[in-house]
């Protein structure tokens, strides 16, 4: 296990292996991060049911724009560009949950509920990280992504009590984004997520961080009146 | 050693421009809660520069 920690100043030294898995990160996730807005967006803001949340809407893609840019410096400063993925289609998104488009305001609850969640995993993946650039832009980064879990636990609680035919709705939102939330983690097994956590990139094998999450999520999703979805209906990374 | 790309610098400097004005626009808003003029102000404002990240064409805010 590679135990170093590391500046930019340091990665002419890498062994290249090292260099490519950061440079796939980085650009995973600065995809990621404008993905969501990507997703929501030209849809969510002009229909959030009050000028309150759309309001919220506008600043949630502010704080992911943000976060985008953060990324995106840490891998410039290496000299890796991933600005193309600011006018990247939807369809050619890195992560599945990110090709299409959020068209009712139930989804939208939910994504921040469920996929949001998962994006606080994926980042807690780099705390004490080997590349120390990409650990220092964490803490604000993860501070607002936990907002954007709560705004969209709240607004699905709110759906909810609301009566049969929308806690319907929030139930088909959860079915289809519970089980694209598990794929995000990528294969049990993979050989590439090993390879992270030799190099310290990752903390945790991808069966795990799912695992962790289904252990955080089902009790969450139970307490609130919902049903957890089958977790291999539809799954495309097991 | 590994060179920074030459348009890196830039490129923060401008999203970074964008997000606080986005910020002080919706922080208006929310400072506001029933003003309706003044939230239609701030989500109008917001809209038009998110549509303009959205599109992403990066050569254009560099020049």
């Amino acid at each position: 296990m590679f135990t170093d920690k590391i500046e930019v100043k340091d990665l002419d030294k890498m062994d290249p292996e090292y260099r490519d898995l950061l440079r796939r990160v980085l650009t995973i996730q600065a995809d990621c991060e404008i993905g969501g807005p990507h997703l929501y967006l030209e849809r969510m803001l002009p229909a959030a049911p009050t000028k309150l949340d759309q309001l919220i809407v506008a600043r949630t893609a502010t704080e992911e724009i943000d976060h985008f840019r953060k990324v995106a410096r840490v891998a410039g400063d290496m000299g890796v560009d991933v600005s193309f993925v600011l006018s990247q289609s939807n369809e050619k998104r890195f992560v599945d949950a990110f090709r299409g488009l959020i068209t009712t305001w139930e989804d939208h609850a939910v994504f921040g509920f469920l996929i949001d969640r998962v994006g606080r995993y994926q980042l807690e993946e780099f705390y004490d990280c080997s590349y120390l650039p990409l650990q220092r832009i964490l803490p604000d980064i993860v501070t607002e992504e936990l907002g954007h879990i709560e705004y969209g636990y709240n607004k699905t609680r709110e759906l909810l009590s609301k009566g049969d035919e929308q806690k319907e709705r929030v139930q088909n939102a959860i079915d289809y984004w519970y089980v694209r939330a598990l794929d995000m983690f990528g294969r049990s097994g993979s050989r590439r997520a090993e390879r992270y956590r030799y190099w310290g990139l990752k903390r945790r094998a991808n069966e795990q961080a799912r695992m962790d999450y289904v252990n955080e999520v089902n009790p969450i999703l139970e307490s609130i009146g919902l049903k957890i979805p089958d977790p291999f209906k539809g799954r495309r990374y097991m | 050693m590994r060179q920074p790309l030459p348009t890196n610098e830039r490129l923060d400097e401008h999203l970074l421009e964008v997000v606080c004005v986005l910020r002080a626009a919706i922080k208006q808003g929310l400072s506001h809660p029933n003003d309706t003029e003044m939230a239609n102000r701030a989500i109008a404002d917001s809209k038009e520069i998110l549509d303009v990240i959205m599109a992403g064409n990066v050569n254009e805010w560099l020049d």
